[in-house]
């Protein structure tokens, strides 16, 4: 015991001789907090940021700028020893070498490269989308390049946003990379003329693949460049991937565009306009746009106009590339004196489930340069496009043919009806139908950006363009949140339920600010059986209308109605406080407070049987939802939608979000 | 302002309505000679389904539709009729027919691939040489995540020696392509039109049928097949059982084929050495050929395996929901379920089924595709059960699905992936083990209902029959206790086969009212538990023999106001009266007089209460006759599509005599057809309404 205790103590004496023998070989480090190696800024003075590490102490730490002698920078000699002191630069490029030493004269450096530039005044602002009219990405690393030489990087903030600040004129390439997330990258932003930019930065399709977006070779035929050229009319274009550069195989998209962002054809098309898109392929091969491709983009004198790639490898790694180019465009259109567009509504919709568009429509700045800090710049807000959801506002107009064709429509919004900013441009065309429905009117565009929030009113106008402007008057749309009515009873996969059950659903209407909701039930009889044993009102809609302001119905009453094939008219259903009813109806019992309604089973006697059979299995959901929300302005125009459940591609919505709650349940004896 | 506003949504509320309805269900036919039911039954114009006890029966069943025998299932006593007018009403008019055992529409409420737009076509890929890909996802020459060491992890059971040899998989798809230079290796050698019952032999023959009509829309079976048995020899991709053989079935045509055919598809498959069949295809409803004809694969241990279905929802699509069947979610590239992937209590298990690289068929460019749907999560779990069929041929498919279950990354249930993603190399090995080390076998269970009263006993006919698990826990996500359907047939029997052994309570309650359309207090019903036993089998099941005290089913109803089948022999009816019930029974044309005397200017309002408002059978037609018998109004459907009772409302031209005329939609619209049922009731109501 005692031998052992010694020999310990022996060892533990031996180990402290050796190390107080030994010579420090290990030099300091030095490590820079700011500014960024290869940062530019926009003064002479730069305040230098780090900290000087040892294993033992650093007793001293210099500079040398720009190749200049060594000067001492005042520190406390320790382990770790933080440190702050000025330079002032020279204009262009400088180079700045920081020592750190320590007691046994190791010496560790390290080089900062800082290019002042007094012009570099400007900022570019980015937004990270996860789709098209998609919610935010937060917490993405974004890399700024500027040639070739990464010069910022940053995290997107919770709204997917982040403003560079102190930029150059110039040519920007900027990464995004996220874990769980694809990569993305955008190539050839043009400061300032861009100001603001939005990334869609999509999930990765396999989390453990590589992340590195394609690399793309964009000529006209596949050696002619393309960059800078003139055009006229007719823009050749090959779109390749170059194979020798990382990416997943195989590749899924190749969009070509001219002055809009290409992506999904439900966002980006529309009827005067489209883009192209090439599938499973890595190289598009000699292709051109024309035609509606261009419509409404250039002049007769020849416009700058940025041709825009996009391309989706299997990871759902993305690539946006854009080409400015000088597009001429004879279109004789142009000379024309036009009128102002008819019955322009904008209607918001929100998709309460995303439906995972590819690619995000792009702000009209992109393609010509438009001036950013001019007021009616929106801000951008944490809101926008709730996560998992979709928002967009749709704008439709007529143009009448008894006037002469336009050149182009630009699209054109405002917050506060003074103030437009153009969002978009599409080719021009007139026809003589203008249906009284807004959603069947002739001439759509889609505006996806991706500020749109729930609760802010926007004005939508649309400009006709020839040899004049003529500005249509504005239509207002406030953008709905999500909505989702949840089942409540009979319970999903309950026993013994009544055999004329109560459907009972909440009924969020209140909470999300809209002025009512539509609902269709259907009650499946297909476990034992093969039909439907009840759609309620043979498959028209169920209105249900909680009093707002908007739709004159007293506070804290209820308006429950709809068209009834049986009857062959409106049917009132419940009226609480007897707006239009005087006997108050109550067939469709509601609770205001708790925001719920209660379809009794067969309330409309359209079910196959007048109750339901005895131990058996029945599935209930809601075919149709979605909330509405009234425009007074606009003659009780309903001008915002939200869906939860829409069954087909039909309009209004034209795109199906069939999930839905499925509650199964089963009668008792 | 308000009434605008109101009659403003109004307008809003009719046009969405109307673009809401009907259900996915019921959408408009797509295949030539397809329709669709006021009830939304997808079926073929004019055919029926008869399942019969003995050829008696069968040619009674035919004699009585004035139908023409079609085609016939000789293993499952089914036979395709087609007949005059109506195939609803006609298998209706058999309902209580002696000696048979079934008789429904023929079914078609599958969607066809082409109509699914989760699995719409995309062409092929070009040049898919590797690149980032990384290595372990070329198993053959192109990259497939789906089998790479993070999903399948296909080369782990592969190097074990586990990959399907000896193991047929049937296809019942839309014809395969058996030429293609990535599956031609292992086809079967034979493949099968059940619609001519033509066994093609000749690879060019095949190709032949399978390109004779619309071959744009023929691509799905090959891209299925290819999930499964595409060797690994160097070119292209592997399929996940990659020296199983494929037996194509063609059930798309690529419309589909129809209940019937599918089912002797099916008994065709089994009868021809498949081990397993894979079906990604499914729709809505329940139907009872297609449940026997898959019963009969089971009892002869074979696995069928279905995929879950791409309507998005928890709920049971079919055949995916019937007893001892596999149910596949599809899953992503992270091995989560996709969006689109059907899901519920009853799946088994996850597989890959987003942007898979298959095989594309050489009559669209040949080489190969990406495409999505539970389509191919549906051939990746069947291949997983063809591994265990050659390691195991004895295995019974309720252990092969436990083995697969078992054997997941996940190992833990929850409803939107059953018992988690599928892995190979796991569960080959559970297979290195031995046959010894494979879950307990399942159980059979064999329900028999029958009704009894003071009349006697009656077979169970039409019967709902529930097993759900003890101790199910609703709406709990996580909870994999079981719930089964059936029906039974018209002997009062219904099967569970394969289902997890354990105990079940047991629901029980009889004829189909919405089909007999007797009193909801005569259903009968009865609650009880069922023990099912791990190893019972088709020939020794556990049984459950079930009394419900019901009420007679009426098979000659008496009619007060027979005879009444002309104007001489009409019954009057005064303003405000209400008829007792009466019937269209009891001759094969039966038409029903009424009589009235009105006066110039009565706008009167007649409404005949049948099937949609009294149950029953009877889709009524009601005519509005002067004295002379001139037509003045005629009705079919209240609403229609869906109330197929009538009325008409009318304002009498002069002070005479009128004649009601109440009879069924079968014989109004067919000058050739009967409608004979004894559950063809009414009531008439004539009332004055000014």
């Amino acid at each position: 015991m005692r031998l052992t205790r010694l020999l310990g103590t022996l060892l533990a004496a031996t180990l402290l001789a050796l190390t107080g023998c030994s010579p420090d070989t290990t030099p300091p480090t030095v490590t820079i907090s700011s500014p960024q190696d290869g940062a530019i800024v926009n003064t002479s003075q730069v305040t230098v940021q780090g900290t000087a590490q040892d294993n033992t102490r650093v007793v001293r730490l210099t500079y040398q700028l720009n190749g200049g002698p060594e000067q001492e920078v005042s520190i406390t000699p320790a382990a770790s020893v933080p440190f702050t002191f000025s330079v002032t630069l020279q204009e262009g490029a400088n180079n700045l070498v920081l020592s750190a030493y320590d007691n046994g004269w190791n010496k560790g450096t390290v080089n900062l490269s800082i290019t002042y530039d007094p012009a570099a005044t400007h900022t570019l602002s980015i937004k990270v989308v996860s789709e098209n009219a998609g919610s935010a990405v937060d917490g993405s690393t974004l890399r700024l390049y500027k040639d070739g030489t990464l010069i910022a990087s940053a995290l997107s903030g919770s709204d997917g946003s982040f403003t560079f600040q102190g930029l150059p004129r110039g040519v920007y390439r900027l990464e995004a990379q996220k874990p769980g997330m694809a990569g993305s990258v955008m190539e050839g932003i043009r400061v300032p003329e861009m100001a603001s930019v939005t990334l869609v930065q999509k999930p990765a399709f396999d989390a453990t693949a590589t992340t590195t977006p394609p690399t793309l070779i964009i000529t006209q035929d596949g050696t002619q460049p393309l960059e800078g050229q003139t055009f006229t009319n007719t823009i050749p274009f090959r779109v390749q991937v170059d194979t020798s550069k990382d990416y997943v195989r195989p590749m899924r998209y190749i969009y070509v565009a001219l002055g809009r962002t290409p992506g999904s054809a439900f966002v980006t098309n529309s009827a005067t306009w489209s883009r192209r898109i090439f599938t499973d392929t890595e190289d598009t091969g000699a292709q051109a746009l024309s035609g509606s491709n261009v419509a409404g983009f250039g002049s007769a004198s020849g416009e700058t106009v940025y041709l825009e790639v996009v391309a989706y490898d299997f990871n759902q790694n993305r690539s946006h590339y854009l080409v400015p180019l000088t597009f001429v465009n004879t279109n004789p259109n142009q000379g024309n004196t036009v009128s102002a567009p008819t019955g322009v509504a904008a209607t918001a919709i929100t998709l309460t489930r995303a439906v995972g568009f590819y690619d995000v429509k792009a702000p009209a700045k992109l393609t010509v340069p438009v001036a950013k800090g001019e007021v009616g710049e929106l801000t951008l807000d944490p809101e926008a496009a709730p996560a998992g959801s979709n928002l967009y506002v749709e704008v439709r107009w007529c143009y009448s043919s008894a006037n002469p064709t336009p050149f182009a429509f630009d699209i054109e919004r405002s917050t506060d009806g003074v103030n437009w900013e153009r969002v978009g441009t599409i080719g021009g065309s007139r026809s003589a139908s203008c249906p009284s429905n807004p959603f069947n009117r002739p001439f759509y565009f889609r505006d996806a950006s991706p500020d749109l929030t729930p609760g802010q009113t926007y004005y939508y106008r649309v400009v006709a363009r020839g040899a004049n402007r003529a500005e249509s008057a504005p239509s207002a749309t406030t953008p709905l949140p999500p909505f989702f009515a949840p089942l409540v009873s009979p319970a999903d996969e309950s026993t013994g339920v009544s055999l004329t059950p109560d459907f009972t659903l909440g009924h969020p209407q209140l909470s999300i600010g809209a002025d009512g909701a539509a609902y269709n039930l259907v009650l499946w009889d297909t476990l034992t059986g093969d039909s439907v044993a009840w759609q309620t009102l043979a498959g028209y809609n169920l209105l249900v209308e909680f009093g707002t302001p908007d739709n004159d119905i007293p506070d804290g009453e209820a308006v429950v109605y709809g068209y009834h094939p049986g009857l062959g008219d409106l049917a009132i259903f419940t009226d609480t406080a007897g707006v239009y009813d005087p006997s108050k109806p109550n067939l469709i019992p509601v609770d205001v407070t708790q925001g719920t309604v209660t379809l009794p089973y067969n309330f409309d006697g359209l079910a196959q049987l007048p109750a339901l059979q005895a131990l058996r299995t029945y599935a209930w959901q809601l075919y149709v939802s979605y909330a509405y929300k009234y425009n007074p302005e606009e003659g009780y125009r309903i001008s915002a939608y939200s869906v939860q459940t829409w069954p087909n591609t039909a309009a209004p919505f034209r795109i199906s979000r069939t999930e839905t709650q499925v509650f199964d349940f089963t009668t008792g004896q | 302002m308000k009434a605008l506003r109101l009659t403003l949504a109004l307008g809003l509320a009719a046009l969405l309505g109307a673009c809401s309805q009907p259900p996915a269900q019921t959408r408009s036919p797509t295949t030539p000679g397809v329709t669709v039911t006021s009830e939304g039954v997808r079926h073929f114009q004019g055919q029926v389904v008869v399942g019969y006890q003995d050829e008696a029966a069968l040619q009674e069943a035919i004699k009585k539709l004035g139908a023409k025998e079609l085609a016939r299932i000789p293993e499952l006593k089914a036979a395709l009729l087609q007949v005059p007018g109506d195939a609803l009403k006609a298998s209706r008019a058999l309902r209580g027919a002696k000696g048979v055992r079934y008789a429904e529409p023929h079914l078609a409420q599958a969607t066809p691939p082409k109509d699914d737009p989760v699995e719409a076509h995309r062409g092929r890929s070009d040049s898919l040489s590797p690149l980032a890909n990384p290595a372990d996802q070329i198993l053959d020459a192109l990259p497939q995540y789906a089998l790479d060491p993070r999903h399948l992890d296909a080369k782990r059971a592969w190097d074990l020696g586990f990959e399907g040899e000896g193991v047929t998989v049937a296809i019942i798809d839309d014809p395969a392509d058996v030429t293609h230079p990535d599956l031609a290796a292992n086809w079967a050698g034979k493949a099968y039109d059940p619609v001519s019952n033509t066994v093609f032999t000749d690879p060019a023959a095949w190709v032949d049928f399978a390109t004779a009509n619309d071959p744009a829309n023929t691509y799905h079976g090959t891209f299925v097949a290819s999930t499964v048995s595409a060797p690994r020899d160097g070119q292209g991709i592997a399929g996940l059982a990659p020296k199983t053989k494929f037996l194509p079935v063609a059930i798309f045509q690529p419309g589909y084929v129809g209940d019937f055919y599918v089912a002797r598809g099916i008994v065709w498959a089994v009868n021809n050495g498949a081990q397993v069949l894979n079906n990604s295809w499914g729709g809505l409803g329940y139907g009872n050929l297609v449940k026997e004809a898959f019963d009969y694969a089971l009892a002869n241990g074979v696995v069928v395996v279905a995929s879950a279905g791409n309507s998005s929802k928890d709920e049971v699509r079919t055949p995916a929901g019937y007893p001892g069947l596999i149910a596949s979610v599809a899953a992503d590239g992270n091995r989560n379920k996709t969006d689109f992937s059907t899901y519920g209590r009853h799946v088994s298990s996850a597989a890959p089924g987003l942007d898979v690289l298959l095989a594309n068929p050489t009559w669209l460019g040949g080489g190969y595709g990406l495409i999505s749907g539970t389509s191919f999560s549906g051939p990746y779990t069947a291949a997983a059960a063809a591994l265990v069929k050659a390691a195991c041929p004895q295995a019974t498919p309720y252990q092969v699905r436990r083995a697969l279950e078992a054997t997941t990354w996940e190992k833990s249930f929850s409803r939107e992936k059953g018992w988690g993603h599928l892995n190979a190399g796991n569960l080959a090995d559970l297979l290195r083990q031995g046959c010894a080390a494979l879950p307990p076998k399942g159980s059979v269970v064999r329900v028999k209902v029958e009704y009894f009263n003071e009349n006697g006993l009656f077979p169970g006919l039409l019967a709902d029959v529930i097993l759900r698990g003890k101790g199910l826990r609703p709406g709990d996500a996580t909870d994999p206790t079981p719930v089964y359907w059936a029906r039974t047939d018209l002997n009062g029997e219904a099967w569970f086969y394969e289902i997890a052994p354990g105990e079940y309570d047991i629901y029980v309650a009889g004829a189909d009212l919405a089909l007999t359309g007797g009193l909801p207090e005569e259903r009968g019903t009865f609650v009880g538990t069922l023990v099912a036993t791990s190893g019972s089998h088709a020939a020794n099941p556990d049984f459950k023999l079930v009394r419900l005290n019901a009420a007679e089913v009426n098979l000659n109803p008496t009619d007060p106001y027979e005879p009444n089948d002309d104007p001489s022999q009409a019954t009057p009816i005064a303003y405000g009266t209400l008829t007792q019930l009466a019937y269209i029974f009891g001759q094969p044309r039966d038409v029903d007089f009424f009589t009235f005397t009105g006066t110039a200017g009565d706008q009167i309002r007649a409404r005949v209460y049948a099937k949609s408002s009294l149950g029953g059978t009877l889709d009524s037609y009601l005519f509005l006759l002067d004295a002379a018998g001139n037509l003045l109004a005629e009705n079919d459907d209240l609403v229609p599509g869906q109330i197929t009772d009538s009325e008409i409302a009318f304002t009498l031209p002069a002070s005479s005599t009128y004649y009601l005329v109440v009879t069924s939609y079968t014989i109004a619209s067919n000058p050739t057809a009967s409608d004979d049922s004894p559950f063809n009731k009414y009531r008439l109501e004539l009332v004055k309404t000014n």
